[in-house]
């Protein structure tokens, strides 16, 4: 008998894209697929894939492109939300399968809303952590309503919290560089768990084209400890080689097609509104997706539907921050909420 | 942090009794608690605990009193179900909860079943596999009308699939000798996945007495390979090093209180109505607990106002040979039943 909630490796190669995933879970269990987001790999969803597949989905977490093992492409534009759900499609396809429960944190975010939202008819339902449905393809005047201008002020964070957005698009090669220095140490100052105490004052991200960068005037990241609340130090080194490997030119190139992006998006079918069970989940100390207390979220109601939310008590790594809080959540809404697609219904 | 769904191992000691117990989740999540049965351990829950431990419950599974690292007491009244019941009481009591949601297979399903009749202030649900409410709890006769007599001609077959139990109340020095012979032999042939082809032929269990015991003539069980649909060969040493130490005496005095068991159970609150969630998992190719196709399950039925069924296609080892479709099942009833039980929900 095979392990329960052991986790394979697989590769899939079609004639545009390799994709690398993880899998758990019967071969033949309703199918559960996670996407990870920015910097990450598919370990991200490390104690997602044991949990689930133990209940009998097959649950999988491919390296989205340009990380790990899956295709590196060496222009921007290879990085829009058209080109990386069609992968995602490639890989539904490839495994027989019609639906999918669709799950994305951070950048997995935006490619989950839209598989749900131009490929209705391949999803289930779809869940989403910290990033809410259309937030900022609307445009930056759309997102600026959204802003809260106690925190920050207009004339001194007009772009709030998302400035680090804009550092990309006016110096991506200066944004990419500064990375590229020492991927480890990068990944290890990213990957730490917020200060709730820091709840009301601007998050770093604000400040990041008048300080120069991330880590001005310091060659790349400092050397910090790990913090094993989010990662082990071996996962650090898995994500620290990785991204040495590949460098950050792919997964920065995601901010690099805003236009592109927000075109795409304002093409779905039925005006985006979505009618398939969605999820979404807070993280309550998630100080740039600051989903709580803020209108971050409104455009997201607006268009769902059949819209569940919840709450995790971590800052943005939810899936590692608080692994079992996040297995309960989505456990619960996929048992409720999408019955049809829960393990056995077929037997 | 602490490795999401790890098992770790507890041991809590009463003034009566001590009781061993696997867990796994978070010390603060909803209670589950495992009950195995005979002639089983804790870690006959070893895939259910780290899937329940990482949704965010608290799952815990005792060696029940006979077994294991639990104790062993040395007379037949002691493995009723009324001291059994108030070992597990007295477990969550220590832990400080008031109400568990409580599993229980085989012998653990009497035990589970008698938990929701008579402590239902402490049974947020209650699931059982295999063994329906009502069965054992009311005297070996009333077993014996419920038996499927297609299967088991009166003629041939007077008591049916529980033959056994009779050997046991007619011979029981005899009937614990040959499993004691080798006791991991013993374990390795009961321990065997179920399949379809075994339908509506009589169990080996109904000609018990007939045959002069379980393995008649062959001093002990004898020696067969491993099924690993079951279990692996690590997990079969540590059964029988465990049956080794303490004997099949305790296990085998749980088929020794029929009378006592229908007298607590006369005691129940309610006449027995069940009010809370209640879950029941037949397997389907398992042949003595035939409860798809015989008047089993039917005393359940008409006492769980509550109820809800579901089938696994296995034998009677289902946590073991089909971990993953009991791991679905639990979860899509603690998730839709018993929702104030969900982790996260205070």
């Amino acid at each position: 008998m095979p392990t329960t909630g052991q986790i394979t490796e697989h590769v899939f190669e079609s004639d545009r894209h390799k994709s690398f995933y993880l899998a758990s879970g019967p071969e033949d269990g309703p199918l559960v697929v996670f996407i990870h987001g920015w910097p990450e790999l598919s370990l991200s969803w490390r104690h997602q894939l044991p949990c689930l597949g133990a209940l009998g989905f097959r649950v999988i977490a491919p390296d989205m492109r340009g990380y790990g093992r899956s295709s590196v492409p060496d222009t921007h534009d290879a990085y829009s939300m058209e080109q990386i759900s069609t992968d995602m499609i490639e890989l539904l396809d490839h495994l027989g399968r019609d639906k999918a429960v669709w799950i994305g944190h951070d950048w997995g975010s935006p490619v989950a809303w839209t598989l749900a939202s131009h490929y209705s008819d391949r999803t289930a339902a779809v869940a989403s952590l910290c990033i809410p449905y259309r937030l900022g393809v609307e445009g930056f005047e759309a997102l600026a309503a959204l802003i809260d201008r106690e925190i920050y002020p207009v004339d001194e964070y007009p772009m709030a919290q998302w400035d680090y957005m804009a550092h990309y698009q006016e110096n991506f090669a200066g944004a990419t560089a500064e990375m590229d220095i020492n991927p480890y140490n990068t990944i290890v100052a990213l990957f730490r768990q917020a200060d709730p105490n820091d709840a009301d004052k601007p998050a770093m991200t604000a400040s990041i084209r008048k300080n120069g960068g991330w880590f001005p005037g310091m060659n790349g990241a400092p050397e910090m400890p790990i913090d094993e609340n989010v990662i082990s130090p071996e996962e650090a080194r898995t994500y620290g080689d990785l991204l040495a490997k590949n460098g950050f030119f792919g997964p920065n190139s995601y901010y690099m097609n805003t236009g592109a992006n927000t075109e795409y998006t304002l093409q779905a079918p039925n005006d985006g509104q979505l009618e398939m069970p969605v999820l979404f989940v807070h993280a309550a100390y998630d100080y740039i997706a600051k989903t709580l207390g803020t209108k971050l979220a409104d455009p997201m109601r607006a268009k769902c539907a059949n819209l569940e939310e919840a709450t995790v008590t971590s800052s943005h790594w939810m899936a590692q921050e608080k692994p079992v809080e996040l297995n309960g959540i989505l456990a619960r809404w996929l048992a409720r909420a999408v019955p049809d697609h829960w393990p056995g219904q077929s037997e | 942090m602490p490795v999401v769904g790890a098992v770790t191992e507890h041991v809590f000691e009463s003034k009566r009794h001590k009781t061993f117990y696997l867990a796994s989740g978070p010390e603060d999540g909803p209670l589950l608690v495992f009950a195995h049965g005979w002639p089983e351990l804790s870690i006959s829950w070893r895939h259910q605990l780290p899937c329940f431990g990482a949704l965010g419950f608290r799952a815990i599974a005792p060696d029940m009193r006979g077994y294991g690292r639990s104790s062993a007491p040395s007379t037949h009244d002691a493995y009723g179900m009324e001291p059994i019941v108030a070992d597990m009481i007295e477990l969550i009591d220590h832990l400080g909860e008031e109400r568990a949601v409580w599993i229980g297979h085989d012998l653990g399903g009497p035990v589970v079943w008698s938990l929701a009749a008579h402590h239902p202030e402490r049974c947020a649900g209650v699931a059982g596999l295999c063994a329906p409410y009502g069965m054992f709890l009311n005297g070996l006769d009333a077993m014996v009308e419920l038996v499927d007599r297609a299967v088991y001609p009166h003629d041939t077959y007077p008591k049916g699939q529980w033959d056994y139990m009779f050997h046991y109340q007619e011979s029981f020095a005899s009937a614990i000798q040959e499993m004691e012979v080798n006791p991991y032999n013993t374990l390795v042939a009961l321990f065997r996945a179920g399949g379809p082809a075994a339908k509506g032929q009589p169990a080996v269990t109904a000609s018990i007495r007939r045959n002069g015991g379980w393995f008649p003539g062959m001093h002990g069980a004898p020696e067969m390979p491993l099924d690993e649909r079951v279990l692996s060969e690590t997990d079969a040493r540590t059964y029988a090093t465990s049956l080794e130490k303490n004997g099949f005496f305790g296990p085998g005095s749980y088929y020794m209180n029929f009378d006592a068991n229908a007298e607590y159970t006369g005691r129940a609150l309610n006449k027995g109505r069940l009010d809370l969630p209640t879950l029941f998992v037949h397997a389907a190719y398992d042949y003595v607990c035939d409860t798809l196709t015989s008047k089993q399950a039917e005393t359940m039925r008409a006492l769980c106002t509550n109820l809800e069924e579901a089938t696994i296609s296995s034998g009677h080892w289902m946590a073991q040979e089909r971990p993953v479709a009991l791991n679905g099942i639990l979860t899509s009833w603690l998730a839709r039943a018993v929702p104030d039980h969900w982790p996260g929900q205070d």
